[in-house]
């Protein structure tokens, strides 16, 4: 009796697990276009409110760096019927938490709050996407904050310059070439109508979906969206999306830049296709295989065994267009010379790329994959998140329950294989970030 | 079916008019405010005196495992940061199994695992949980701690602590913790580079079968998990832990201020000020003040819309960020008020914070404000609750410090209930403006604009770890004295005018030791312009060259090259001059500042601003040696230190002399120098300077 209570007991576990995994949710457009999507968890008494636009550094003049995430503050300015300063303070008077951020291919505005909120948050998202102010006053502020924010974040963090470095020589063509940071000079120079003409062409709700997660009841939460959503005009111009082809590497190519850290860091970037394909989940594996946990290929022999690395990775940077970037670095120990870090680095890349996997080790990296897919969709502000993304890269909002899938369809022939293709010696960049101190030795 | 979808459609036609006509600017009253329900972990106790508390969550199939352990634990004098090293220990291999095999099964289970010095915490998928609790069992019960791992961590812990003896909030917190608790309360233990030499792997061992026991720990089980499963599990994997006798530390009584005092810590070449405002305090978790004193902190100073931040920042613009803080303990806890801000407005900042500290006293906030922060902590309270470990940290925190057994489910209702006079009331229980140390490190100019706070209208000096020291104040030089006296001083000291205008060469080789790279420095000077410089490392080679030549210069290294940048290329001109000590137009770039002390000798203080670089040099007043140079750059602010000692009698140089040993201090790091070989006079081929 006790063991078939036992077996019973695991059949739920099991059970629940596969529920889990599932997420559900409703989508729908507004005849202005605006996508809805719609998920309802009663667990905890509060709601996620977020709208994601499909606007990012990419779609910026070259002339006019940084202006995706310097709207990404403007946001916060205000609107028609919100006083200047007042958009936090609501939030936050009302029990709620909010934040946004801005990335190469898109800027993202949430706020969590309780659950009777709701109707609040729904109305402040509308107001700014109708009629935020933009006006002189507002841009000389944020001018000014977004400076500091510069200083703290990049110029005065050690390695703060690295991923603009990369991004530089990585991408010659493309847009992703600049980070959303950008020139304060271009957001100086910038005239007031040519914010309110960036405003009008994306923050549009044709380019725009609105994720509402909780504790909901979803017939009022769609008479509300369409109480505060449906007004608002369709964007009528096309939308910018760049189209440019970036050439392939062809041959290695080497930057050096030198800035006040501690440590000499190495960073190699290879070509690879765009997220969501099938190689580049396999490039996914692939670098987890080098780099995933304590055991991992760079973690044992670079920091562990041969201690010439404080600090080793690889991933896949998120990027929506053709072509991505995968990314290994290395920070030298004390007294480790870069390119001595470079060549041990390279000395695993090439032992990925002509002597097999074993299954174990394979094995290994897909039980990491299926652990941190587990734990994603912990908490609502994640599996918001995670809605907003599918549908606006894929315009397939179910990949989130069918992602996990994905990785798990690569297989270990798919990994040796991608690995011969794309870390490839002649497509790759190699950035040797070094302190100030080998720039002028001797001082 | 068909009347659903046509009553439907006409909804949609009513809202969508609807839609039109309404008025946007009014804003949306919020709904009935949602119960928030606190769930009551399940809870057992094994024989061994294990605690465990278990929060089911089946969102996901994750569980995780924590252990806290309930100690205050007894460090050896002298053996500070002991417990720093037990957490890397635990889990870097047991009887069972090296550190690579280790983290190889960590991984193969795709977990989590991480130990400290009073915990350790494990997560994984349900499904893998049996082969975790395996790992778990074995870090707790059976790690072998193995000599080559602590000292790879004593390495690491030391070069933390050098980056951190010139870290300002590193160097506040520490002075902070010395006085308000007093040097030798356990709250008060700082590690020094000594205090880890002295650590041994036998201490290591005592401290973990002293502290890692049942009886004294909590294990927190969350997840997706039932308390059946949980009691089975924790049962066959902790039931075989044995309990032992834990002693505990002994708190001596803390001092409270009575009046207000500065405390400045001198810190060289700062940009910023760190300023803290702090006293200790009596106020234990439980105690029905604590909330009370949560939601005054709101209002002072808890977050980006308190009145520190809204005073210091947005409206003076004087710091990125200001805040107030109250740590209750169940020994001692403190206050503190805290701000970073530009030198200049130092003492403004101080008077800024005391001014707030004063007005929360003396006026009652307005109802609408502490409205405003109470619906934050409402809200914020809820969101916390999503994650199931607040659930069972709430639990334990009720059996840990002995709080009523409905202290959270009543949280809120108390919250609630804090009125404007509370409000009052507790600030004039717990804001000390006039019984307060303000301690602040930086810049030793500021110092004495302090001094107004002061009760005892004294500024009170102190180094790095609370010690005190003198004020290190610049004495004025005597009249006869000036940069011609000192240089001609310094030149008599170094072997004499003769010397020093007879000297045409100089060459010299020294090592430098980093993280046991030994890296060997070979300088090369023909006066007064030609100048050459490389570094080799081992056997990698030379890894930089830097060449001057007259008016040009060339720098090297990783295969690439370039010409060094003319606003560079002064430096090394200079050093290039062999006869700078006696030419008065090199020497007369600098003026006379006063006298100093560099480690308790006075000295004189030149300096010289050029090339946006402000250099400081130090003449020993009696040896009259140059003793240490520091160079900042303008700009940045970043700075080097140079130290230097062992003058030394140099081959072939007609009795000129040079220092041998120099300590250098950068934003890269400490190292020390040292000259195995010094000729002068030599003859030195061209090609030395192409």
């Amino acid at each position: 009796m006790k063991r078939f209570l036992l077996s019973v007991s695991l059949l739920t576990a099991a059970t629940f697990a596969a529920k889990a995994q599932n997420i559900k949710f409703t989508e729908y457009d507004l005849p202005n276009g605006l996508h809805v999507i719609l998920h309802e968890d009663h667990n905890t008494p509060i709601v996620n409110v977020s709208v994601m636009y499909h606007v990012g550094s990419k779609n910026e003049d070259p002339k006019r760096t940084g202006f995706a995430h310097f709207f990404e503050h403007l946001m916060f300015e205000g609107t028609q019927n919100i006083e200047r300063g007042e958009y936090f303070k609501m939030i936050q008077a009302n029990g709620g938490v909010l934040n946004a951020n801005t990335s190469q291919d898109r800027t993202y505005y949430f706020q969590t709050m309780p659950s009777n909120q709701e109707e609040l948050a729904l109305w402040m998202e509308s107001e700014r996407m109708l009629h935020a102010k933009i006006d002189s006053t507002g841009i000389e502020t944020q001018r000014k904050v977004v400076k500091e924010e510069k200083k703290q974040s990049y110029d005065n963090r050690p390695y703060g310059h690295l991923m603009e470095v990369v991004f530089k020589n990585a991408y010659t063509q493309h847009p992703y070439n600049w980070m959303p940071i950008g020139s304060a000079q271009y957001i100086d120079e910038a005239k007031e109508s040519e914010f309110m003409d960036f405003y009008k062409t994306f923050y549009v709700p044709n380019n725009a979906v609105l994720v509402v997660a909780g504790d909901i009841n979803p017939q009022q939460t769609k008479k509300w969206i369409e109480k505060y959503f449906g007004g608002i005009k369709k964007g009528t111009g096309v939308i910018p999306r760049p189209n440019v082809k970036e050439p392939a590497f062809g041959k290695e190519k080497v930057a050096y830049y030198y800035d006040e850290v501690p440590f000499p860091a190495v960073i190699v970037g290879y070509h690879i296709p765009k997220i969501g394909s099938d190689d580049a989940y396999a490039m996914e594996i692939l670098n987890k295989i080098l780099s995933g946990g304590a055991s991992s290929r760079l973690q044992v022999e670079l920091v562990d065994k041969q201690q010439k690395s404080l600090g080793v990775g690889a991933f896949n940077f998120p990027l929506e267009d053709d072509p991505g970037l995968s990314m290994l670095f290395g920070i030298a120990n004390k007294g480790v010379d870069a390119k001595d870090l470079l060549k041990a680095m390279d000395a695993e890349v090439e032992k990925v790329r002509t002597q097999p996997i074993s299954k174990a080790e394979f094995e290994k990296v897909q039980t990491q994959v299926e652990t941190s897919f587990a734990e994603q969709n912990a908490k609502i502000a994640g599996v918001a998140e995670n809605l907003a993304t599918s549908y606006t890269y894929f315009k397939n909002t179910n990949l989130v329950n069918t992602e996990l899938k994905k990785y798990q369809n690569v297989t270990l022939a798919d990994v040796e294989r991608v690995a011969k293709k794309y870390l490839d010696p002649n497509n790759r960049l190699v950035v040797y970030y070094l302190p100030k101190s080998e720039e002028n030795k001797g001082k | 079916m068909k009347k659903i979808i046509l009553s439907f459609a006409a909804l949609a036609l009513v809202t969508g008019s609807y839609a039109q006509n309404f008025d946007r600017s009014i804003r949306p009253k919020a709904g009935p405010a949602p119960e928030i329900k606190l769930a009551d972990p399940q809870t057992f106790t094994l024989p061994n005196g294990l605690k465990v508390f278990v929060v089911e969550n089946h969102n996901t199939p994750i569980v995780s495992y924590s252990f806290q352990f309930d100690v205050d634990p007894i460090i050896p004098d002298g053996k500070e940061g002991l417990d720093e090293f037990i957490g890397s220990l635990m889990t870097s291999g047991t009887k069972k199994m090296n550190k690579q095999q280790f983290d190889e099964a960590t991984d193969e289970i795709g977990a989590t695992l991480a130990a400290s010095g009073a915990g350790l915490y494990g997560k994984s998928m349900t499904k893998h949980q049996n082969r975790l609790l395996q790992l778990m069992a074995d870090a707790l019960m059976n790690a072998d701690f193995k000599q080559a791992e602590l000292d790879k961590l004593k390495k690491q812990s030391k070069a933390g602590l050098e980056q951190s003896k010139t870290e300002p909030d590193a160097m506040l917190g520490n002075v902070s913790k010395v006085l308000n608790y007093g040097k030798h309360h356990p709250y008060a233990e700082l590690t020094t580079d000594a205090s880890i030499d002295n650590v041994t792997l036998k201490d290591c061992n005592n401290y973990y079968s002293t502290y890692y026991r049942p009886n004294v720990a909590y294990l927190a089980v969350v997840g997706d998990i039932t308390v059946a499963e949980a009691k089975a599990l924790v049962t066959k994997y902790f039931g075989a832990w044995k309990k032992g006798t834990v002693p505990t530390a002994t708190f001596p009584a803390v001092t409270f201020p009575t009046k207000t005092t500065v405390d400045f810590v001198p810190r060289e070449n700062s940009v910023q000020s760190v300023i803290g405002i702090t006293y200790p305090l009596n106020l234990k978790p439980g105690d029905p003040d604590v909330i009370k004193t949560r939601m005054l902190n709101e209002i002072l100073g808890g977050s980006g819309t308190g009145r520190l931040f809204l005073n210091l920042r947005e409206k003076h613009g004087w710091t990125y960020g200001s805040y107030s803080s109250f740590d209750n303990d169940r020994v001692i806890g403190h206050f503190q008020a805290y701000a970073k801000a530009r030198n200049v407005v130092t003492d403004s900042s101080v008077n800024e914070i005391l001014a707030e500290m004063r007005r929360i006293r003396d006026e009652k906030v307005d109802e609408k404000t502490l409205q405003d922060m109470k619906n934050y902590v409402n809200g914020t309270f809820a969101i916390g609750l999503e994650s199931p470990q607040t659930i069972a940290r709430y639990a334990i925190n009720v059996d840990l410090y002995k709080m009523p057994k409905d202290y959270y489910k009543n949280y809120l209702k108390n919250v609630n209930a804090v009125t404007v006079n509370d409000i009052q009331a507790t600030a004039q229980k717990y804001i000390k403006p006039d019984a307060a140390r303000i301690i602040v490190v930086g810049d030793k100019d500021e110092a004495l604009k302090l001094q107004r706070f002061a009760s005892d209208g004294t500024i009170h000096y102190y180094d790095n770890y609370g010690n005190p020291i003198a004020a290190p104040t610049t004495a004025k030089a005597d009249e006869s004295v000036s940069v011609a006296t000192i240089m001609q001083q310094y030149v008599d000291a170094i072997g004499g005018k003769a010397a020093v205008e007879g000297l045409t060469s100089l060459s010299s080789s020294a090592s430098m030791s980093v993280q046991g790279q030994e890296l060997l420095i070979v300088e090369n000077i023909v006066s007064p312009d030609k100048y050459s410089m490389s570094i080799n490392a081992g056997a990698m080679g030379e890894v930089q060259r830097i060449t001057v030549n007259g008016k040009t210069g060339k720098m090297s290294g990783m295969g690439q090259s370039q010409d060094i940048p003319e606003q560079m290329l002064g430096q090394y001109l200079e050093k290039a001059n062999l006869q700078s000590p006696i030419e008065a137009s090199e020497y007369s770039k600098y003026t006379l500042k006063g006298i100093e002390q560099v480690e308790g000798k006075d000295c004189y203080v030149l300096e010289k601003k050029a090339d946006g670089e402000k250099t400081v040099a130090y003449y020993d007043k009696n040896s009259h040696l140059l003793v240490k140079v520091v160079t900042t750059d303008e700009a940045s602010g970043q700075s080097q230190t140079a130290v230097m000692s062992d003058y030394k009698e140099v081959k072939g140089g007609n009795g000129y002399k040079a220092p041998t040993k120099m300590k250098v201090q950068s934003p890269q790091g400490a190292m020390e120098v040292i000259v195995n070989k010094i000729e002068a006079n030599k003859k030195i081929k061209e090609s030395e300077f192409k």
